[in-house]
């Protein structure tokens, strides 16, 4: 990975984490559910710019791929179940 | 082979236990234990039988053959493996000395329903609990190490479609676990901080606790069936041909079913153990779908078993008519099943004998007589000589006969509550309870002839032949018959190893010294006294956490933890010292891994289980978010500001760490050590900024103490965050230690793979930041 | 089978109610299933190893090209469709688990009575406010031949209330309420019918009460809400 990508990754954190903050202050009172949603899809692009660029999963084997990939889709399962359950 | 016979003594101490159940539940109204001792009985029955027994003695079986198996000098990681050992063994201790606390060992049921277990008073049950999470990051690392092994050290010519099924089964075992147990030690974790710290996680009522234990609690606990099972079934599938003379029937359905419908499912069906807890009607209908979906690959499991008779020629020896046995339970055992994967056939079954009559089949028929087979058939092999057939036969007639008599009479026993310490004379109870503690007897009896025979072959045993059941497999052409065996007493007095007899005492099952010439050279590296010492201080310091507060509990902690501490820095200075080189890697078998290396490889996998504890956790808290009808509002409570800040440092820190490893990878040694330097140095700050927040916090009232439901809040918040603080504490220590390395000369461009490896580390740190921050903050 | 299953039950019972019945009739589908394909799997096992035992000559093996992936995918196939029929019959008795459509109705027609699992009992509240708890000469008391709609929750921790004789059963859970419902359809005590099925501590054996079906006009008496007008 070139320097440039890795000042692009940490630029893109920066202005995610205060785009969160900003939405937060935005719309906790007028749409808590739209506001959570937001900061959740910028949460996840945040983790995943970091583990493609940082950690270099794009240029590992695919194998190693799935030892990432694995355990989120088992804990997404645990997820939706967990709170559905709560009926 | 230390694992092994530490879990046949564990084995008997459960085994002890269920023998006192049987004999106080054999007549009805009987008082020869008390409630208070029966439900100890039965909860420590479980878990030892589960995780102190079931589980090693599998992977004693698989740190002993896997190796050979594949080809190897050892698994990946001997070090790692004494640390699993030794960790095993300490928690196991605790477990163990929970009975002589006053008010005795955990008496909640293996499952510690919440918030029964969390409201039980005494130190005995946060002694077990802090013991399973001591055993649950044993298997963590065990895993790490198998896993490695497996798929990187397999010798030239090694193919994935040339690995025996034992190999096979126990990589998907070790997959399994890799991805259960950190849940398991999430949900300990939990529940100790609640019985030590006096966090609210399981005794809040206004959050269902209950709810939130089962799903933690079976998230884990349904994979562990079948981490319980499967290498019972690799080691059939591996034994079955050399005594049918025929290939296994549909050898690869086996292995596609497992990988990819059990493996994947046995987590998506956990909700079968909570359909009466008053889920949603079409949560139960989907989870028994799931459940009857993860029957049909065991189908073609069995079926495969029976069908690969057909043509054949039966030779039925001991481990062969074990394996037939084996097949018989599984069968009875996985019907009964099916029947519990009904919602409406569980009002009735849930929580009675019939279900226990249901997993003792499987747990203890299909895999304990599976695992037998594996010790009679691999038996030659280590020891050189040949058990005794008539008493190996005799051995498994009482045992099938034993075992039936105990747990067939269960199955009518459907309206029997389980768990209960004594009955009333109605129906036909006193009269199949009778029967199944006369089969306690009759089973429990049958196994010391295994115990008779063991012995004998170990000592009088003719010699056997190189390979007697003419195997394919590595593990039957690398012995000179005979040898002594490297675990024999007698071996490790004549010649004590340089570190010491207790260093000796740290190797693990190691096929190395004997097998190859060239491992013995090597064969240093295994004998570091420092896992038993890191496992020992960790011990301590977690027993004097039980018996918190007291001055006793401060004054083991401490030692413990200088212990530890020592240990750590004796590991540091050894590997600075380069003690103990590793051996130059062969070039082997990889795909499909080629061109990653090891240690990298290693740092993946457990990041992988990493990810899983992180997200047990955050699971939790979201779970208590979604249950919690009052919570205190987003920004009430924390400085959005100064998180912001210290995302923003967080986030830079990953930057320079990027530039540290970047710098290295051009072999600029000085720049490696500023930009080191400089991330030490922001996550010093963050970490500085983290604590001032709390202190700030815990001055303003923000306490474990406070008011619901600031207390819940308060709970998740310095549980979680801390955890994540003491992620990044780890790694700060981690990088004085490499920047010492640094600037003694070590990485260069070609070599400076614990940097990258630690650039992994580091940005899987940022990215659980990226969620705690949302989470905790603004949501 | 059902002859099996009551035989089973310590009540004389004369008539079969709903949930039973429906228990009774998918325990049968998955009896049949189930002991068949036990005894067809088990006893193809041992035609097998009598048939195909080593007697000792030493005749070459025929080859084994295909390895018998055939036979293995035909009673695969078998099985997955057994499998899938008593989960068919499984679905089809969710009326079991369900709430009945009649108890959301306007008045209410069935008889709601909230249950309270406490370490060690059960606490029962009626419809006319009256509280009772388990003792030998205090069962749970409901009318007959009327659906009752039990709301169930614990006081302190986790216990699970059932009455298997009636084939049903519900988790106790602090902080939830789980509802479950019967109609008994015979009138009558019946001694130790109700039990707590999950481990809730020392006193977990002796959780235990009775139930009484009452005719309804005797219960609406003593239990029923006082209907004014």
């Amino acid at each position: 990975m070139r320097t440039s990508v890795a000042f692009g990754v940490w630029a893109y954190m920066v202005i995610a984490v205060l785009t969160e903050v900003e939405i937060y202050y935005m719309l906790r009172t007028a749409n808590y559910d739209l506001m959570t949603a937001a900061v959740s899809v910028l949460a996840t692009s945040q983790a995943t710019a970091i583990v493609v660029f940082n950690m270099q999963l794009k240029d590992e084997p695919g194998a190693i791929r799935l030892f990432a990939l694995i355990p989120i889709m088992f804990l997404s399962a645990l997820l939706i179940a967990e709170l559905a359950s709560l009926g | 082979m230390l694992y092994f016979f530490t879990s046949l003594y564990f084995g008997i101490i459960g085994a002890i236990l269920a023998l006192l159940m049987r004999v106080q539940l054999s007549v009805p109204n009987n008082f020869f234990l008390s409630a208070y001792y029966y439900d100890q009985a039965v909860t420590m029955h479980g878990l030892i039988m589960i995780f102190w027994f079931l589980s090693p003695i599998a992977i004693g079986l698989a740190n002993y053959f896997v190796p050979l198996q594949i080809g190897a000098k050892d698994l990946a990681f001997p070090r790692l493996n004494a640390m699993s050992y030794w960790l095993y063994l300490s928690g196991g201790i605790m477990a163990v000395l929970s009975f002589f606390v006053p008010g005795g060992s955990a008496d909640a049921g293996w499952t510690n329903y919440q918030p029964l277990a969390v409201l039980t008073p005494g130190s005995g049950t946060t002694l077990v609990y802090l013991g399973l999470v001591l055993l649950a990051a044993s298997i963590t690392l065990g895993s790490i190490n198998f896993v490695v092994s497996i798929i990187w050290l397999r010798a030239p010519g090694m193919s994935l479609d040339k690995l025996p099924m034992f190999t096979w089964f126990i990589l998907f075992t070790i997959i399994a676990m890799l991805f259960a147990f950190p849940t398991l030690i999430a949900a300990f974790a939990l529940a100790s901080s609640d019985r030590i710290l006096g966090t609210v996680f399981f005794t809040s009522t206004q959050i269902q606790p209950s709810i939130l234990w089962d799903n933690l609690f079976w998230f884990f606990g349904h994979p562990e069936v079948y981490i319980v099972l499967l290498p019972g079934f690799g080691i059939i599938a591996n034994i079955v041909p050399q005594f049918t003379g025929r290939p296994l029937a549909a050898k690869n359905a086996i292995l596609v079913a497992t990988a990819l419908v059990v493996l994947p499912l046995s987590f998506g069906v956990w909700m079968h153990h909570m359909f009466l807890t008053g889920i949603p009607v079409d949560l139960q209908g989907a989870f028994s779908i799931a459940t009857i979906a993860i029957s049909i690959p065991f189908d073609v499991i069995t079926l495969s078993f029976v069908e690969s008779m057909i043509r054949g020629r039966v030779k039925l020896l001991t481990p062969m008519l074990f394996v037939l046995g084996a097949v018989v339970l599984f069968i009875i055992g996985g019907i009964t099943g099916v029947f519990l994967s009904s919602p409406v056939l569980d009002r009735v079954f849930r929580g009675s004998y019939f279900v226990v009559a249901h997993f003792h089949y499987v747990m203890v028929g299909a895999a304990i007589f599976s695992i037998f087979a594996g010790i009679y058939y691999w038996i030659p092999r280590f020891t050189g000589r040949m058990y005794n057939e008539r008493l190996g036969k005799i051995h498994f007639v009482i045992s099938f006969i034993g075992f039936n008599v105990l747990y067939f009479p269960m199955n009518f026993l459907f309206d029997m509550p389980r768990r209960i310490f004594t009955y009333p004379n109605i129906g036909n109870w006193a009269l199949l309870n009778g029967i199944a503690s006369v089969g306690a007897f009759i089973f429990a009896g049958a196994q010391t002839l295994l115990a008779a025979n063991l012995l004998y072959t170990w000592f009088r045993g003719p010699p056997s032949p190189p390979n007697p059941w003419g195997s394919p497999d590595l593990e039957w052409k690398s012995q000179p018959v005979l040898t002594p065996s490297p675990t024999a007493p007698t071996d490790t007095s004549e010649s004590p190893p340089a570190g010491g007899w207790i260093g000796q005492l740290a190797t693990p099952a190691s096929p190395a010294t004997e097998t190859h010439a060239a491992g013995a050279e090597h064969g240093e590296a295994h004998y570091s006294s420092r896992p038993i010492q890191l496992s020992f201080g960790a011990m301590i310091f977690l027993m004097g956490a039980a018996f918190y507060p007291g001055i006793l509990a401060i004054g083991l902690m401490v030692i413990g933890g200088a212990l530890f501490a020592v240990a750590l820095g004796g590991w540091a200075r050894d590997d600075l010292r380069h003690k103990f080189a590793p051996p130059p890697e062969e070039e082997g078998d990889r795909w499909p891994f080629q061109g990653v290396s090891k240690m990298k490889l290693g740092m993946w996998v457990f990041l992988s289980s990493e990810i899983v504890l992180f997200g047990s956790f955050l699971a939790a808290y979201i779970f208590i978010r979604g249950a919690a009808v009052t919570f205190p509002a987003p920004g009430s409570i924390h400085d959005i500001p100064l998180g912001t800040l210290n995302t923003i440092i967080l986030a830079t820190s990953g930057l320079t760490m990027f530039l540290a490893i970047q710098a290295i990878r051009q072999g600029d040694r000085r720049r490696l050590m500023q930009w080191m330097s400089v991330t030490f140095m922001l996550g010093s700050t963050f970490m500085g900024i983290k604590i001032s927040e709390w202190v700030n916090l815990g001055s303003s009232g923000f306490t474990l103490s406070a008011p619901y439901p600031f207390n819940l809040a308060a709970s998740a918040y310095y549980i979680i965050v801390g955890l994540h603080g003491a992620h990044v504490t780890a790694g700060l220590i981690m990088m004085v230690y490499l920047m010492k390395k640094t600037k003694d000369g070590e990485y260069t461009k070609e070599s400076h793979e614990a940097i990258e490896n630690f650039g992994l580390y580091w940005a899987f740190i940022d990215i659980v930041w990226c969620f705690i921050f949302p989470l905790f903050y603004l949501l | 089978m059902r002859e099996f299953a009551l035989a089973l039950m310590y009540s004389g019972m004369l008539t079969v109610p709903p949930t039973v019945a429906t228990f009774d009739h998918l325990l049968d589908w998955y009896l049949f299933f189930g002991v068949g394909a036990a005894v067809v799997v088990i006893g193809m096992l041992v035609t097998f190893v009598i048939l195909y035992r080593d007697k000792g000559d030493n005749k070459p093996l025929p080859e084994h090209k295909t390895e018998g992936w055939k036979i293995v995918l035909i009673t695969v196939m078998i099985s997955i469709s057994i499998l899938a029929a008593a989960e068919y019959q499984t679905f089809a008795s969710f009326s079991n688990i369900e709430t009945p459509s009649q108890c959301s109705m306007v008045p209410d027609p069935c008889i709601n009575i909230s249950v309270l699992g406490f370490q060690w009992g059960w606490q029962f509240t009626y419809p006319n406010g009256k509280v009772q708890l388990t003792t030998e000469d205090q069962p749970l008391t409901v009318p007959v031949d009327k659906i009752i709609l039990l709301n169930i929750t614990s006081r302190d921790v986790f216990h699970s209330f059932g009455i298997v004789s009636l084939a049903v059963k519900e988790d106790a859970i602090p902080g939830r309420y789980n509802t479950l419902w019967f109609n008994d359809t015979n009138l009558g005590l019946v001694t130790m019918a109700i039990r707590c099925y999950e481990l809730c501590g020392a006193g977990h054996a002796t959780m235990v009460g009775n139930l009484s079906v009452v005719p309804y006009s005797t219960w609406q008496s003593e239990f029923g809400v006082n209907t004014t007008g």
